[in-house]
C-alpha cells in the first residue's frame, strides 16, 4: 500500500468517526436529572479503535462541525454558544481525552484490562475540562464546580468507559481481521 | 433525525442567504465577540435592535428561531440562575439562607439571558441561511492562513465534507440496525441503565464495521478517479466575494464602534 492511499484512508476515517460521533450523541437514554447521551461514548470508541492521533483529529473535525452550528452536539444542538456557554469544556476536553486515551493504549496494550484504564482516564480528562470552564464561566467555587461538574457523572461514565473498552476492543479486534484498519494506527497490534 | 442531515438549512432567496458563507462567518463570529463589548442597556438594545434587523432581513418566519432556542432552554436557566444567586452587590431582596438575590444579581442575569439568546439567534441565522456545504467551504476559506504554519487546511476541510456527507448514511445504518434487532425482540428504552446501555453494544458494532467497509470502498474509488491530497485542487463550487459581502463587513466594523462609543460615554454603566 502506498502513503498516499493510506495518507487518504486515514482522512476518510477521521471524517467518518466523526460523524459516527454526531449520529451517537443524538442518542439518548432518558434520565430524571441528567440525560446520558452517546456522545462521551462515541469518543471513547474512537480512541480505542484508532488510536491517540486519529481520534483526536476526528474530534477537531466535530467540534468544527458543531462550531459552525451544524445540530451535531448531544440533542441536536450546535454553534459557538455551547462551546462558549458553561458546558462547552467537555466538549474541549473530548479532543484531549481522545489523544490521552488512545496513546495510553499505543504505549501499553490493545487488551480490555488497558482499554479499561485508558478509558476512565479519558473520562476523567474530559470531566476536568468541563469542571474548568463551568467553573470559570459561573463564577463558580471549586467546591461548586466539582459538586455540579464531576459527581453527577461519575456513574454513568464508568459504565460508559466500560462499553467503550468492550464494544471498542472487539470491533478493533474485528476491523484488524478484516484488514479495514490498519495496525499501524498504533503501534502495537491488538494482542 | 432529518435535523441532522440538512442541517438547519432553510431555502431561500434573501440578501442574507446570497452573501459569500466566509463573510457570513465573519460577521457572527465578530458579533459574539463584541457582545462583550456591551456594559450598559443602550448597548444591549442596540445589539438587540440589530438581533431583530439581521432576523427579518433572512425573511425566516420568528418560529424558527424560537425552535433554536428551545433545547437549550435548560442550560440557559441553568446559567442565569446561577448568575442571579452568585453575584452580590446593591440592594438585597430576597435573603433566605444561603440564597441571596441582589439587585446586581438580577441585573446580571437579565443581561446574561439577553447574550445567551442573541448569541443563539445570530448563529441560528448563519445556519438557516447557508447550506452545510457552504459552511465547510467558509471554514476551509477561513482556516486557509494556517497553511502558513503547516496546518493541513485542505486535509481538515475534506474530513469536514466527508463528515456531512456520512451523517446520512450513518443515521440509515442506525435505523436499519435498530430494526433489526427489534426484529430479534429487542425493546429499546425499557429495563434498567445498565440493561439499556448493554442494548447500545449491538447497534454500534455492526455501524462501525459498516461504516469502515464504505470508507475502505471510498478510499478506493478517490484513488481511482485519481485524488491525490498533495496537489491543489479545483472546485465545482467556486467563492465570489461581491459587495454585499463588503457592506456586511462593514456594518460590523461600523457597529462595533458605536457600541464601543457607547460604552465610554455610558452613563448607565452598572458596575
Amino acid at each position: 500500500m502506498n502513503t498516499s492511499k493510506s495518507k487518504l484512508r486515514a482522512i476518510i476515517i477521521c471524517g467518518i468517526f466523526a460523524a459516527i460521533t454526531a449520529v451517537l450523541a443524538q442518542v439518548e437514554i432518558p434520565l430524571p436529572l441528567i440525560p446520558i447521551s452517546g456522545q462521551t461514548l462515541a469518543v471513547g470508541l474512537a480512541a480505542t479503535i484508532i488510536g491517540s492521533k486519529y481520534s483526536a483529529i476526528a474530534m477537531v473535525c466535530y467540534v468544527l462541525l458543531g462550531a459552525v452550528g451544524l445540530p451535531v452536539f448531544a440533542g441536536f444542538t450546535g454553534g459557538v454558544q455551547i462551546l462558549v456557554g458553561p458546558t462547552g469544556g467537555y466538549i474541549f476536553g473530548f479532543i484531549v481525552a481522545a489523544f490521552v486515551t488512545g496513546y495510553i493504549l499505543e504505549k501499553t496494550k490493545f487488551n480490555m484490562k488497558m482499554a479499561m484504564v485508558a478509558n476512565i482516564v479519558g473520562m476523567i480528562i474530559t470531566l476536568i475540562f468541563g469542571t474548568i470552564q463551568l467553573k470559570i464561566l459561573l463564577d463558580l467555587t471549586w467546591n461548586q464546580a466539582i459538586i455540579s461538574g464531576i459527581y453527577p457523572f461519575i456513574v454513568v461514565g464508568l459504565i460508559k468507559a466500560y462499553l467503550a473498552s468492550w464494544i471498542g476492543i472487539t470491533v478493533r479486534k474485528r476491523l484488524i481481521q478484516a484488514d479495514l484498519i490498519d495496525p499501524r494506527f498504533s503501534n502495537k497490534v491488538a494482542s | 433525525m432529518n435535523k441532522l442531515i440538512l442541517g438547519r438549512y432553510f431555502p431561500g432567496e434573501s440578501w442574507l442567504h446570497q452573501i459569500d458563507p466566509r463573510a457570513k462567518l465573519v460577521a457572527a463570529i465578530s458579533f459574539i465577540a463584541i457582545l462583550f463589548i456591551a456594559v450598559n442597556w443602550q448597548g444591549y438594545l442596540l445589539l438587540g435592535l440589530f438581533t431583530i434587523f439581521v432576523m427579518r432581513l433572512s425573511g425566516i418566519s420568528f418560529k424558527m428561531y424560537i425552535r433554536g432556542v428551545r433545547p437549550l432552554i435548560w442550560l440557559i436557566l441553568f446559567t442565569v440562575s446561577l448568575q442571579v444567586l452568585f453575584t452580590a452587590g446593591g440592594t438585597v431582596y430576597v435573603n433566605w439562607g444561603p440564597i441571596t438575590i441582589s439587585e446586581y444579581g438580577l441585573i446580571n442575569g437579565v443581561f446574561i439571558f439577553c447574550r445567551f439568546v442573541m448569541i443563539i439567534f445570530i448563529s441560528t441565522v448563519v445556519t438557516l441561511t447557508t447550506k452545510p456545504i457552504d459552511l465547510t467551504d467558509g471554514i476551509n476559506a477561513l482556516l486557509s492562513p494556517l497553511r502558513l504554519i503547516k496546518v493541513p487546511v485542505d486535509d481538515i476541510s475534506l474530513m469536514l465534507t466527508i463528515a456531512l456527507r456520512f451523517i446520512p448514511n450513518l443515521l440509515d445504518e442506525t435505523q436499519k440496525i435498530m430494526d433489526a434487532q427489534r426484529a430479534r425482540g429487542t425493546t429499546f428504552g425499557e429495563g434498567s441503565l445498565v440493561e439499556q446501555m448493554k442494548k447500545l453494544a449491538p447497534i454500534i458494532m455492526p455501524l462501525f464495521v459498516s461504516s469502515l467497509k464504505r470508507a475502505e470502498d471510498m478510499a478506493d474509488v478517490m484513488e481511482v478517479r485519481g485524488y491525490q491530497s498533495s496537489k491543489p485542487r479545483s472546485s465545482f463550487r467556486k467563492l465570489a466575494w461581491k459587495k454585499r459581502d463588503t457592506v456586511a463587513i462593514v456594518t460590523m466594523v461600523v457597529l462595533t464602534a458605536v457600541l464601543v462609543l457607547l460604552r465610554e460615554l455610558g452613563a448607565y454603566s452598572i458596575y
